[in-house]
């Protein structure tokens, strides 16, 4: 059953074990906490459920540097739902995927394939802007269309910032909005499921 | 002697008008449609052939969905409730009511979109944006892009006035056009070589018309006519490069719909003209008018139930009127662009709202577009 699903992960595309870099901007949980874990996670599906995704964002937080935390599948669920209310993609994903993870750590068959058509459902609707390690560390795209929200904003900060992710072939770049772009000098519309794939030596992209 | 008879034989052919031959498709048939009827086709600008119309299931809500056509076939799209895909999936604003679309460009628009009591406008370019910070309900937009203008229709605690947003994120201009107590400004329209604002205004007892240039700081009367006041006006075009207004109205005015009738008029330089007497216009509120590209054509459906309420064109110089030749009935509502083909001439580009599919086993309204004329691969 662990074989099967590590094949699984495999065929997926994660990057494997120990030769996955970490995320950039992933939190290292290695302490214990006091605070009560379930009961911040059921507090935590409250405000979701009654669309106080702020309020739950402060429970998320508060729980991302506890390992008893870290080791419920229960908390990336919510941590990624949070994330994603908000459009914070890249947080979204990097939940989805420690969920998977400890779904195949758990030989947790079930909750392994719901998570892998979670991330295959994020793929297909959001825009993957992938980097080369090293070529093109922040990325120059900028919003090119007539209105600009906040979760825009705080993807392209993000992107400023070179707040990378791993895709599931093992990839670096950032989860953004479709929406008009200006990508290096080129204006794009970028359309949900498009991979836009930058190099040094085409700062413009090449979906 | 033969030649002479020759072209005598030839010249009824060659004079006699060809048939305006529109090689439309059933582009509603399709899963997401099921169910939905099809309401207020328009066309984008630019180079590619791509329209949005409102989809409704009776009382439940209204989507947009956008069509876009690729070689023989079509792309759609529809307006997701919001950004993110988890919302969306949770049902964010899935009772909404999401109307008066108008295009900013060739591939981004802007709505309007009601979910219980507030009327919010929005962006659509991949993913909804709501513009915020507006003080009111937000009723209808017009798009001027060229200048960076927005012109919205919006009621709040002074009534219901029109509206003038530009500049960054279009909160640097934010001006109240118009101050009216007892009157609706609607069916709001943009001339696109002066980018000059007409609209149409609705008091207790008659409408009239109401007008803003570029740079003013608040509307005017617009043009008026003494012939004018016969009519209700209903809704307006403005014809490209000219002073000249295209308006479907209700005759008598005042009269109710069992004992009015519908007619197509032009207003230039003071003067009415009855464009087409009898013209058919859905229920609710009617559509500009379908004016050409080059405001030479206006397209409307005549009211001959009949003869299925056929489409025809008018040409506004020399009031030449045409049927189009269509295989639908019951038109409903017609709507006219035109595209570049591969050479670079311009071909009319038409949508049509007629009642039925091409099998006849269905009554809800579809949607048929194609050129009027040849267009490779379609």
């Amino acid at each position: 059953m662990r074989l099967e699903l590590l094949m699984m992960v495999s065929l997926l595309g994660c990057p494997s074990g120990s030769s996955a870099p970490p995320e950039s901007s992933g939190s290292v949980a290695n302490r214990s906490c006091h605070r009560d874990v379930r009961g911040d996670l059921q507090t935590i599906t409250k405000h979701l459920d009654k669309g106080r995704v702020e309020d739950a964002r402060l429970y998320v937080e508060a729980l991302a540097s506890c390992r008893d935390a870290q080791a419920l599948p229960q908390y990336f669920d919510l941590a990624g739902q949070v994330a994603e209310t908000r459009g914070d993609l890249n947080g979204a994903w990097r939940a989805a995927k420690s969920a998977l993870a400890l779904a195949v750590q758990a030989d947790d068959t079930e909750s392994a394939k719901r998570w892998a058509v979670q991330l295959a459902r994020f793929e297909s609707d959001y825009v993957w802007i992938q980097v080369l390690p090293g070529e093109v560390e922040r990325p120059p795209i900028r919003y090119a269309g007539a209105v600009i929200d906040d979760p825009t904003m705080r993807q392209l900060e993000d992107v400023a910032q070179g707040k990378t992710v791993w895709s599931r072939a093992g990839a670096q770049g950032f989860w953004i909005f479709p929406g008009r772009y200006k990508v290096g000098s080129s204006l794009q519309t970028l359309q949900a499921g498009q991979v836009v794939m930058l190099s040094a030596r085409s700062p413009g992209g090449a979906p | 002697m033969n030649r002479i008879l020759l072209a005598l034989l030839l010249v009824p052919i060659l004079s006699a008008a060809a048939p305006l031959t529109v090689h439309v498709k059933l582009v509603s048939d399709v899963p997401e449609m099921a169910g939905k009827q099809v309401q207020l086709p328009l066309w984008a600008p630019g180079g590619t052939p791509r329209l949005v119309h409102e989809m409704t299931d009776r009382d439940k809500s209204t989507l947009l969905r956008i069509v876009t056509v690729q070689g023989a076939a079509f792309a759609e799209q529809s307006v997701p409730g919001a950004g993110s895909s988890r919302l969306e999936s949770l049902g964010a604003g899935a009772a909404r009511a999401d109307t008066q679309a108008a295009w900013w460009d060739e591939g981004t628009l802007f709505f309007v979109r009601s979910v219980g009591g507030s009327s919010s406008l929005h962006y659509f370019d991949g993913v909804p944006r709501e513009l915020v910070g507006l003080p009111g309900r937000v009723e209808e937009v017009v798009a001027d892009e060229p200048r960076g203008h927005l012109f919205v229709t919006m009621e709040d605690a002074s009534g219901l006035d029109v509206h003038r947003l530009s500049g960054e994120g279009f909160t640097e201009e934010r001006r109240r056009l118009t101050r009216t107590q007892t009157e609706v400004e609607n069916s709001l329209a943009v001339e696109r070589s002066s980018g000059r604002l007409h609209f149409v205004r609705t008091g207790s007892n008659a409408t009239s018309l109401g007008q803003a240039g570029l740079e003013e700081l608040s509307a005017t009367d617009g043009p008026s006519s003494a012939g004018l006041r016969a009519y209700e006006l209903l809704s307006l075009a403005a014809a490209p490069g000219s002073d000249a207004l295209v308006l479907y109205a209700r005759v008598p005015a005042g009269a109710d719909v069992e004992n009015s009738s519908y007619v197509l008029l032009e207003l230039v330089d003071g003067k009415v003209t009855v464009l087409a007497p009898g013209v058919f216009l859905p229920p609710g509120l009617a559509p500009p008018p379908a004016l050409s590209h080059d405001g030479k054509h206006v397209y409307y459906v005549l009211a001959d139930p009949a003869g299925g309420n056929p489409v025809r064109r008018i040409e506004r110089a020399s009031r030449t009127s045409e049927a189009l030749d269509l295989p639908t009935r019951g038109n409903q509502e017609v709507a006219v662009s035109a595209y570049p083909d591969a050479s670079g001439k311009m071909v009319p580009w038409v949508a049509v709202v007629a009642v039925g599919d091409e099998k006849g086993q269905d009554v809800r309204n579809h949607l048929y577009i194609g050129p009027l004329g040849e267009w490779s691969g379609w």
